[in-house]
């Protein structure tokens, strides 16, 4: 159900898998379904896409700095920053 | 039969289709990489205080740190702060001869630390902590970290000039610092974690993000933090250390190299390192989720009144025969992550006492896994096979000839 409405939305089946690889070095500290278990790093379940991508690129750019967010942003691509966000977006 | 073989072979005769099955399903759907420093740098983070207090990495953890640890399990309530620690450590060693050497259950640490800040860090001002570890129920001695720490700044920025200041006893970083504890790099110049705590000044900054380096200045001795070992008696010494950590490539290569003068003898210590890591974590996005290890170290005149090599070497007419020669080693290994909270690995260590004769280097396999079972709270086990080269050692009784099993329970708080 959730692939489906994930191709509904422009991703495809490859993107989707490509998205939940990634997403897992995420789930380290904000959890295995976007909530986090800790209370210093938000939950991404059902955050905004637009909230996501701006803050994955002030993070990649340093505009927004945080020794464990800056370096991991700066390994995403554009189109990672875009599936992530839309990934968490819809969890 | 030798006793690596032995659990070898008891292990594949208990496995059936489906155990096999649901050992494949696992390795075919390899997640995430468990919380560890390597993980840490396999994400490209170059600093040790995104986790840790001390810019070289170990020991106190920032609040970021004991998160980070927890893998996604829940901390308990005493971690939501970062003033005061504690840790756990307890070993079930099994040695190839258990008459001969120590051998049963040891508690490797029960350390407390705090993390007291005197002024909290800000942006362009210094910020001071007084750190303290103690050791209160492990072997490996009693102190551990004793140290006064200024900070400049918050912990994303760059200056060229040191940024973390230490003045106290800490773990000079040489070499590749993971949490493997004991490997063959480290017992060369007596570095390992528990024994290579030294007393000095430490300056530490990231330049530029990729690059990081450590300097410390060091007087006084090399110890356990009980009475000081007058066997390598210590005037000023120096260790360097600085690794690149490129954005474009999720490796990390560095070197280290330190100096210590001795008053009871004409020649001073030295050593030098190469290291290395490699992730195919993100170069694969996760499909192949694994990292190498390795490092190489050459050392003069540590192979006198090195208290590692007095229970490493079985015959002390070999010890003494190379007391004045050159050492190499080296040591190497693969960490293949499986499942959420699984990792297994191969080491490989080798050290030649000599390094004119090759032939006759320590070598050890080591092959196991490490799981994480809660919040900053893992096995591990591993079963090790030791080759000694040269002749004299092969019945040896000590732990450069001995295979090895053991189970290790570890929880941070």
């Amino acid at each position: 159900m959730k692939l489906a409405l994930f191709v509904i939305l422009g991703l495809t089946q490859a993107s989707v898998a490509n998205v939940q690889k990634n997403a897992i070095t995420c789930a380290a500290c904000h959890g295995v379904n976007g909530v986090s278990n800790n209370p210093l790093w938000p939950n991404l379940s059902k955050q905004k896409k637009q909230y996501l991508m701006k803050q994955l690129q002030d993070f990649k750019t340093g505009r927004r700095q945080d020794p464990l967010m800056g370096p991991v942003a700066k390994t995403l691509s554009t189109k990672d920053i875009e599936e992530l966000s839309l990934y968490f977006s819809e969890l | 039969m030798d006793i690596y073989t032995f659990y070898i072979l008891r292990v594949i005769k208990h496995l059936n289709f489906f155990t096999v099955v649901t050992i494949l399903g696992f390795l075919f759907t390899a997640r995430i990489a468990e919380t560890r420093p390597e993980y840490a740098l396999v994400n490209g983070i170059n600093r040790c205080t995104a986790c840790h207090v001390s810019p070289s990495g170990g020991g106190p953890r920032r609040l970021s740190g004991k998160y980070f640890g927890s893998n996604t399990f829940e901390s308990s309530p005493f971690s939501h702060q970062d003033w005061v620690g504690l840790e756990f450590k307890s070993l079930l060693y099994y040695p190839e001869k258990p008459v001969e050497t120590r051998n049963g259950m040891g508690t490797m640490a029960g350390s407390i630390w705090a993390n007291l800040p005197i002024k909290e860090m800000k942006p362009d001002e210094w910020g001071t902590y007084v750190v303290l570890e103690h050791n209160l129920s492990g072997f490996g001695g009693s102190a551990r970290h004793g140290y006064l720490q200024w900070v400049h700044g918050v912990e994303t920025e760059n200056y060229l000039l040191p940024q973390h200041i230490m003045i106290g006893r800490f773990y000079p970083p040489f070499g590749l610092t993971t949490d493997e504890h004991r490997t063959y790099t480290k017992m060369q110049i007596n570095a390992q974690w528990n024994v290579g705590y030294e007393t000095g000044m430490l300056f530490s900054s990231n330049p530029v993000e990729p690059i990081h380096y450590d300097i410390s200045i060091v007087n006084g001795v090399k110890n356990l933090g009980s009475a000081p070992d007058t066997g390598v008696a210590t005037t000023w010494g120096g260790v360097f250390n600085i690794r690149w950590m490129p954005h474009f490539a999720p490796m990390l290569l560095g070197v280290s190299a330190s100096h210590h003068a001795r008053v009871d003898q004409a020649k001073s210590p030295q050593a030098q390192a190469a290291y290395f890591m490699l992730s195919f974590h993100r170069m694969t996005k996760n499909k192949f989720p694994v990292t190498l290890f390795g490092e190489y170290t050459l050392a003069s005149d540590w192979n006198i009144k090195n208290t590692a090599l007095d229970s490493f070497v079985s015959n002390s007419n070999y010890l003494t025969s190379v007391s004045l020669n050159k050492s190499q080693g080296s040591w190497f290994q693969i960490n293949y992550d499986v499942g959420t909270r699984w990792t297994f690995t191969y080491k490989l260590d080798q050290l030649s006492l000599d390094k004119n004769f090759p032939a006759d280097a320590y070598i050890r396999h080591g092959l196991g896994f490490k799981h994480i079972i809660g919040p900053n709270l893992w096995i591990m086990m591993r079963a090790e096979k030791a080759e000694p080269g040269h002749p004299d050692e092969k019945e040896g009784s000590k732990i450069g000839a001995l295979d090895a099993t053991w189970f290790l329970i570890n929880i941070n708080i």
